[in-house]
């Protein structure tokens, strides 16, 4: 399987794939995302990764939709609105997907299916996992799509964590 | 009529239609199956009787008559008849004689069989083939059954239902009381509470059935009644305390100034500090009578097109005359690409007093320090937050922060009389706006407020 990886940065619809974590601060490489458009618009994935369980009821009642719609909480749903109609014209569209494969391969395969163009990663943050979920990362940096780190300053501890106030400030 | 009375009466009248409805069913096919039976026992009379005494066959009508006295029971007012059937032949005149309609004989001849019922008597007819010739057998016989056994059920059920009418009625009874007992004993209790004792509350049981929701309901009812009770309570004399305490350094003053003569330095002071307190007072009466004016319906107000950038350019410029020492930041950088986003539908003078409280507040209790306020758009929303680095407000005393001349514990040293946030309040509700405060104690406190989109196309 030859891959070739779409340099292309001056197409008119690029899409870019950042991971999240559904918090606040993760969703500065959105703005990041939308901030590197120079002409054109750009389609926005937010990446989720999730081991499957292996019970098979839970497989047979599995729904992307179910699961998407737990993690979501309305306040991230709002911060996202929010970065949208400041992008506006920047970001044609936004979605969340939900990876949930074993391997590097499947990953690849998922970039591609994707139409992935690059790559947003956190230089210094670690997305807070829950229990069921996995740290893309890895993945990420083995794969062929080019990657390009944020560094930001870490809002730590502070009294507007997760609140919509936080998304001012990053 | 009573709930209670109503649900016994329903509880009564489904159990009694029921038992009459299966008493009913009971003794209906009971009846069908008796007639049935007999008609069937009459047959097999007609066919062994006409087998013994048609046939001529000595040995086998001997049998048979034995067969007949030994098991077969003679049936009361048993009579057997046997007419010859013959072509030519019509039944009218033994139809007659047996008083019994002509149709019988008819279906006798083109069925094989008939049966007639003449009042308690029962005829069953045959057509028998014997070595004779075709013969038309005719049984007829009393239905003991009809007479005795059903009238004996008829009793049993009559007797039967009224026993369980009035053993469902006491039940039905009995069974209303049971399920407003609770009820009864949650309206006792609440009439017990009145206005002296509002700190009384239901007992609540640990089971989470719907009379416990239902007490809990009243409590948090009560909890709430209570709490505005107190407000209520507070509000007055809150109000009077901050209303004499300036007009009582007024009368002091001027008290000392008069009561020998002085020179005009002292005068000049006392007045100056009469003066002072005068516009405090003043200034407190002017606020409370925006906040009663913003409490009401507001049908009065003149709504219009407000930019909420523009707003807050000129809170910030009415700040700055307050308070020059402001460091107030506007914060554009998730300002929506679309102006018709920023408009709202609002009042922009009660806005601008809603906003410049809520900043000045901001400055005043983190000393000044950075104040940041930043706008975003949602779909349908605007959302504006306030964020200080100043003294916060302690967790348990958030929930009383839009109670008038409520002050937290920590601003004993920053002056104010705590009728903004309130009056602010009011004013975001009229807009059907939201406030969201939120808070920790020596970090800072985040306001966040939240307008409907007018829907005002550009231009």
């Amino acid at each position: 399987m030859s891959c070739v990886p779409h340099t292309n940065y001056k197409r008119m619809k690029r899409t870019i794939l950042i991971p999240t974590d559904f918090s606040i601060e993760s969703l500065k490489l959105f703005i990041e995302a939308a901030e590197s458009v120079q002409i054109g618009s750009v389609n926005i994935i937010l990446l989720h990764c999730a081991q499957l369980s292996d019970s098979i009821v839970d497989l047979l009642f599995f729904s992307k939709k179910d699961m998407i719609e737990s993690l979501v909480t309305p306040v991230f749903n709002d911060a996202c609105k929010i970065i949208r109609s400041k992008y506006a014209s920047k970001i044609n569209s936004a979605r969340i997907e939900v990876f949930t494969g074993h391997t590097q391969a499947a990953f690849q395969n998922f970039l591609e299916g994707n139409r992935v163009d690059e790559i947003l990663i956190p230089k210094n943050y670690s997305l807070q996992l829950n229990k069921e979920s996995f740290d893309p990362i890895p993945f990420i940096r083995k794969s062929t799509i080019p990657i390009t780190e944020i560094h930001w300053k870490q809002t730590g501890n502070i009294p507007e964590k997760n609140q919509l106030a936080e998304l001012f400030l990053i | 009529m009573r709930t209670q009375t109503k649900i016994a009466l329903i509880f009564f009248l489904v159990s009694l239609s029921t038992i009459i409805f299966l008493s009913a069913s009971v003794y209906y096919f009971i009846i069908r199956y008796s007639f049935s039976d007999f008609y069937k026992r009459l047959e097999i009379r007609g066919v062994v009787t006409a087998k013994a005494i048609l046939d001529e066959e000595e040995a086998s009508s001997a049998v048979l008559q034995e067969v007949r006295e030994l098991h077969l029971e003679k049936l009361p007012e048993e009579q057997e008849y046997f007419f010859e059937i013959t072509p030519a032949k019509d039944f009218a005149a033994e139809a007659q004689t047996l008083d019994i309609p002509l149709s019988f004989f008819e279906n006798i001849l083109k069925n094989g069989e008939a049966t007639h019922q003449n009042n308690s008597t029962f005829y069953a007819g045959i057509k028998f083939q014997s070595k004779k010739g075709l013969y038309a057998v005719v049984v007829s016989a009393e239905n003991y059954y009809n007479d005795h056994h059903l009238r004996y059920l008829q009793n049993i059920f009559l007797f039967g239902i009224l026993a369980a009418s009035i053993f469902s009625f006491s039940i039905s009874i009995v069974f209303s009381r049971q399920v407003f007992n609770p009820v009864k004993e949650i309206t006792d209790r609440v009439n017990e509470i009145s206005t002296q004792n509002l700190h009384l509350r239901l007992e609540s049981k640990k089971i989470n059935d719907e009379i416990s929701e239902l007490e809990t309901t009243f409590n948090n009812m009560l909890d709430r009644l209570e709490t505005a009770f107190e407000t209520q309570n507070n509000f007055i004399s809150n109000a009077s305390h901050e209303l004499s305490t300036p007009l009582t350094t007024i009368i002091g003053e001027a008290d000392v100034a008069l009561a020998k003569e002085r020179n005009t330095k002292e005068y000049i002071e006392s007045l100056s500090v009469i003066v002072n307190e005068a516009e405090r007072l003043e200034k407190i009466t002017k606020s409370l009578l925006f906040l009663a004016q913003t409490g009401f319906t507001g049908s009065t107000l003149k709504f219009d097109k407000v930019r909420i950038d523009q707003l807050l350019w000129d809170v910030k410029e009415t700040i700055d005359k307050l308070n020059p020492k402001n460091k107030v930041q506007l914060n554009l950088s998730l300002m929506p690409e679309d102006p018709a986003k920023l408009k709202i539908k609002g009042n922009e003078q009660l806005l601008l007093l809603a906003l410049t409280n809520i900043v000045n507040n901001a400055c005043k209790y983190s000393n000044n320090q950075i104040v940041t306020v930043s706008i975003g758009t949602l779909e349908e929303k605007v959302i504006i937050v306030v964020k200080d680095s100043g003294i916060g407000i302690p967790e348990n005393e958030l929930k009383f922060i839009y109670d008038p001349f409520f002050r937290a514990s920590n601003t004993k040293e920053f002056e104010g009389y705590g009728i903004g946030l309130p009056l602010t309040r009011n004013i975001v509700r009229l807009h059907q706006g939201e406030i969201l405060v939120s808070s920790r104690v020596n970090e800072g406190t985040i306001v966040q407020l939240t307008f409907p989109v007018g829907h005002y196309t550009v231009g």
